[in-house]
């Protein structure tokens, strides 16, 4: 039986020399939903990403993806992720469709998917320039269309609307709600908490690199007052934060 | 999956500075060394092929000042190329092995070095040519064409120890300070002490920015060491490579 959660981490920990960047998490993301994970700077988000994705070594703890242990079969569950970490990665000197045909030669995809992101991210009128002369929102378009390249399960992706303006930002809603329609689980990181409003099914809180709030937006705004900021800046301040 | 990993590095190295030294570094030294010739300059001893002469003073010249530099921006530059704008990042999400994407980036900063190396051979025989065209003294000369090809090869496989030290650092470290400061005091101890030791001397065997020099030493005799040098640096480099993969597959790259 396949499980529930794409992503599930027992006492995730890692500390760099002395301090701790992410200390015990247990995060669990549901299969087939928008997670949003929210923190203000710091607070480690963008570490979780990169333990997720085996860019770090965990100081301790277990990461499962999809019920397997992700440090044993860590090759085979990337097969099935796609990723944006710390804004985009794009080598200037290549144009966009060879940038996405670097991926696509590291992922085994097939030659039309490099068409098929091209389009849905409407980069195929720039897809023969250099990435150079690509401005900062059509660089973070064509990091995303490079993440969803061979059609991921799971997306894990920091900061994903950096850059973009309202119409793109708004294009981009719209892709996240359609590829997790289709049933794949998407990991937003975002300190946009408006844009996490509107899209994530769960969220989880992380301060000072404990997860401080995880489960269900609609339940969360049940039980408290006021817009997701409210209730975001409210938690951080009773743990230890001014707002 | 090294296969797709080396075509994605060949992939990367698209209108870089890397690519064109490869071609433009040796021609400048042959260019150079032309152009004293043109002018009447340099020559043979009475007897000799003045275009083995020639070429001798290019791979000189290659092989003690301009390859280790050369070898050093290479991989500084490849390295870089991930290095910057979050590369690690982005290639070590993919379902690639770190061993297969490091392997890559040395057996594409070899073949460049390959690709230097053929190339000034080719310069060095154009150059050969041009030379006996236009020297009336060099016309019953031809060029040392086979010399000039085996000489070349066995001057990279010799420096295939340096290349292989180069880019674990350039790997290692962001900078290209790291790997530029080895290559220059690698050359200055180079000048400085190692090249007056002579053939003979047990240090032209064993230092790594020694062994292209001693492969293509007084090129037109035949002596086995040069093949000791030859062999040393292919294996050496072999060694290095494989510890510097093993090295590297276990860091946390940023």
């Amino acid at each position: 039986m396949p499980s529930p959660l794409a992503i599930e981490t027992r006492d995730l920990t890692r500390s760099f020399q002395r301090r701790l960047a992410v200390d015990r998490i247990n995060l669990a993301v549901p299969a087939g939903s928008i997670y949003g994970f929210l923190g203000p700077n710091g607070a480690g988000k963008t570490t979780t990403i990169r333990l997720l994705l085996g860019l770090l070594t965990a100081t301790s703890g277990e990461i499962r993806v999809r019920g397997e242990s992700f440090t044993r079969e860590r090759r085979d569950l990337l097969r099935g992720v796609g990723a944006l970490v710390e804004g985009p990665s794009i080598y200037p000197n290549l144009t966009g469709r060879e940038n996405l045909e670097i991926t696509r030669k590291l992922i085994g995809a097939p030659a039309s998917s490099i068409e098929d992101v091209l389009t849905q991210f409407e980069l195929a009128g720039y897809a023969d320039s250099r990435a150079s002369t690509y401005s900062t929102g059509m660089r973070q378009s064509l990091a995303l269309a490079n993440a969803w390249l061979g059609k991921p399960s799971l997306l894990l992706l920091d900061e994903p609307a950096n850059g973009l303006d309202p119409a793109a930002t708004r294009k981009l809603r719209a892709i996240l709600r359609r590829t997790t329609d289709q049933g794949a689980t998407v990991f937003v990181s975002s300190h946009a908490l408006t844009e996490i409003d509107q899209l994530a099914d769960a969220i989880g809180i992380i301060h000072h690199g404990r997860l401080i709030y995880q489960g269900e937006l609609t339940a969360l705004k049940q039980t408290r007052d006021g817009s997701l900021e409210d209730i975001f800046l409210a938690m951080l301040e009773a743990n230890g934060s001014p707002s | 999956m090294t296969a797709a990993a080396v075509s994605a590095e060949c992939l990367k190295l698209r209108r870089t500075l890397a690519l064109r030294l490869a071609i433009g570094a040796p021609l400048a030294v042959v260019l150079l060394n032309l152009f004293i010739y043109l002018q009447g300059r340099g020559g043979g001893a009475a007897g000799s092929n003045p275009l083995v002469g020639f070429a001798q003073i290019n791979f000189t010249m290659w092989t003690i000042l301009v390859l280790p530099l050369y070898i050093a921006l290479a991989a500084a530059l490849i390295a870089g190329i991930d290095h910057q704008n979050n590369g690690w990042q982005r290639i070590f999400s993919l379902p690639v092995t770190r061993r297969s994407v490091l392997a890559a980036k040395w057996i594409v900063t070899t073949g460049l070095v390959l690709v230097s190396s053929v190339a000034l051979a080719f310069a060095i025989c154009l150059g050969a040519e041009l030379l006996r065209l236009s020297r009336p003294a060099f016309q019953p000369w031809s060029p040392p064409i086979a010399l000039v090809i085996l000489r070349s090869l066995q001057t990279f496989a010799a420096a295939c120890l340096v290349i292989s030290i180069q880019t674990w650092v350039s790997l290692r470290w962001r900078s290209f300070i790291a790997g530029l400061s080895l290559s220059i005091v690698g050359v200055l101890i180079l000048l400085g002490g190692v090249a007056r030791a002579g053939l003979g001397t047990f240090i032209v065997y064993v230092y790594p920015w020694a062994l292209p020099a001693t492969a293509m030493a007084r090129m037109w005799e035949t002596h086995p060491d040069r093949w000791i040098v030859t062999l040393w640096g292919l294996a050496g480099g072999a060694l290095v490579a494989l510890a510097g993969c093993w090295d590297l597959s276990r860091r946390d790259f940023s």
